[in-house]
């Protein structure tokens, strides 16, 4: 019996890492900006 | 009752198909937005003018009743990790999560109705009370799932997760200052209508988290994985119960590990900004001293998932010795770099710093998972965290006190954190004495297997 093994949901994997990802990413985005001050 | 069964345990069991990369981002779902609570900081100022706003009327909050609110959370944090440890084991993440979730966004809704009534005790029950538990329910929860689906990269699984937490305030700080300046009115700071939208974000947000974390089913191993034959040293396979752990020499020398590597990093994230000041005067304007701070927290961030996954081929004791001699060498520096005048070194001296305070917090799950197991590690995490609330007070209060007695005593400010600097690098050989006692756990204390 061939046993097809189970599908990697992709599209719920890119929804869920973007989910959390692209806030974080805007938040690093906001302190790099904060940071640039530093070296101005 | 029907919906409330969801969030059992064995309702919780992955299905096949199921992705283990699926329970990162829920992870971090809650982690991201308990990690606020480190923001919470911008609320202080707009609190202060409730009732007079454009400037404090006699009957509005002073900034020390405001600044309890967060030593209220983070006291909670601690407290109801290690109480309510063992209680997560035993109903699993998602019912955990789901708790935190109605704690953290119950803390805000709470704090926004004594925020409309003008009731300060109302703000302490909200946010520091119930939100705090919130904040510890969330921040143990996914670790022991994590460790269990990741059982090849603990370290860096965690590390994702407890980076969240540092991101949190990233998002928190100018997501709070967009809402405050949204709602603002003539008549209102907008306080209380950000405390009840950053409610409901807050809320949506962590239930993604609970809605898609899964435990393995019994006995899964990734694809490939073989255990390996031999385990590592100081890795064990047994398991030790929470009960048991904290009684062992090695929870307590992990204790001292964390609190020294915590009490070095907090008392100068929170001296940050007057301290480069202080060191490079009129060459470092309070813009700039911001920037410094919002780098170090971009590190701290970096640090967490960085040496936490480092630590899985280095090995959790190495990785901490090499936390506790660079620090120490860092901090030994410090007042050099100063004294040089060299802001450059400086800067990337303190990047480091608190690149390896943020991986302390990130490695140690993983490390109490190789000396007790995987049992009851979100537990044993949740006791070990009162090193963290004994840390945020010592840490503040050396450095501050330390600072005042320089200054009382007539050293310049630019020379005022030297001995401050020495003393944080003797907390870290403390911490690496404690570190280097860290042996195997007595086979007294493992579990029997029925």
């Amino acid at each position: 019996m061939n046993e097809t093994p189970p599908k990697v949901p992709v599209a719920r994997l890119l929804l869920a890492w973007g989910f959390v990802g692209i806030p974080l990413v805007w938040g690093v985005f906001q302190t790099l900006v904060k940071a640039a001050a530093l070296f101005k | 009752m029907a919906l409330l069964s969801f969030l059992d345990r064995e309702h919780s069991v992955a299905p096949p198909g199921y992705s283990r990369w699926l329970v990162p981002p829920a992870a971090l779902a809650i982690h991201l937005c308990i990690g606020q609570a480190y923001a919470f900081s911008v609320f202080n100022i707009p609190m202060t003018r409730l009732l007079g706003i454009t400037a404090p009327a006699a009957e509005d909050w002073s900034l020390i009743a405001l600044g309890r609110i967060f030593s209220i959370a983070l006291a909670m944090l601690g407290l109801s990790a290690a109480m309510f440890g063992k209680w997560l084991e035993k109903v699993g993440p998602r019912r955990a999560m789901a708790a935190a979730t109605a704690c953290f966004a119950g803390g805000f809704f709470i704090a926004a109705i004594g925020v409309k009534l003008h009731q300060i005790a109302l703000v302490y029950l909200g946010y520091g009370v119930i939100g705090g538990i919130g904040l510890g329910l969330g921040y143990i929860s996914p670790v022991s799932t994590l460790i269990k689906w990741f059982p090849d990269r603990p370290g860096m699984a965690t590390g994702m997760a407890i980076m969240g937490f540092g991101g949190g305030a990233m998002i928190g700080s100018p997501l709070s200052v967009f809402l405050m300046d949204r709602f603002k009115t003539a008549a209102s700071m907008g306080v209380m209508e950000t405390f009840v939208a950053m409610g409901l974000i807050y809320g949506v947000f962590m239930l993604f988290g609970v809605l898609t974390v899964r435990i393995p089913p019994p006995g899964w191993k990734p694809e490939g994985y073989i255990p390996p034959a031999q385990p590592k040293k100081l890795v064990t396979t047994a398991n030790v119960e929470v009960g048991h752990a904290w009684r062992t020499p090695q929870f307590w020398m992990l204790w001292g590990v964390l609190c020294m590597n915590v009490t070095a990093g907090i008392g100068v994230l929170g001296q940050a900004s007057p301290m480069i000041q202080e060191m490079f005067p009129g060459r470092i304007t309070p813009a700039a001293a911001a920037g410094f701070v919002g780098l170090l927290s971009l590190f701290n961030l970096v640090g967490r998932f960085f040496w936490s996954s480092l630590s899985d081929p280095l090995g959790r004791k190495r990785t901490y010795m090499i936390y506790f001699l660079l620090g120490t060498a860092l901090y030994a520096l410090v007042p050099t770099f100063g004294r040089m005048g060299s802001v450059v070194f400086f800067v990337a001296g303190f990047c480091v710093i608190l690149s390896m305070y943020g991986g302390g917090f990130a490695t140690i799950p993983a490390y109490l998972r190789d000396l007790f197991g995987t049992l009851h590690v979100s537990a044993i995490h949740g006791r070990l965290l009162t090193a963290w609330s004994v840390a945020a007070v010592l840490g503040p209060e050396l450095v501050g006190n330390i600072r005042k007695y320089q200054i009382d005593h007539k050293v310049p400010n630019a020379e005022a954190y030297s001995v401050t600097m020495y003393i944080m690098a003797g907390l870290l050989v403390v911490g690496l004495i404690s570190n280097a006692l860290v042996s195997e756990v007595d086979r007294k204390y493992h579990c029997v297997e029925t």
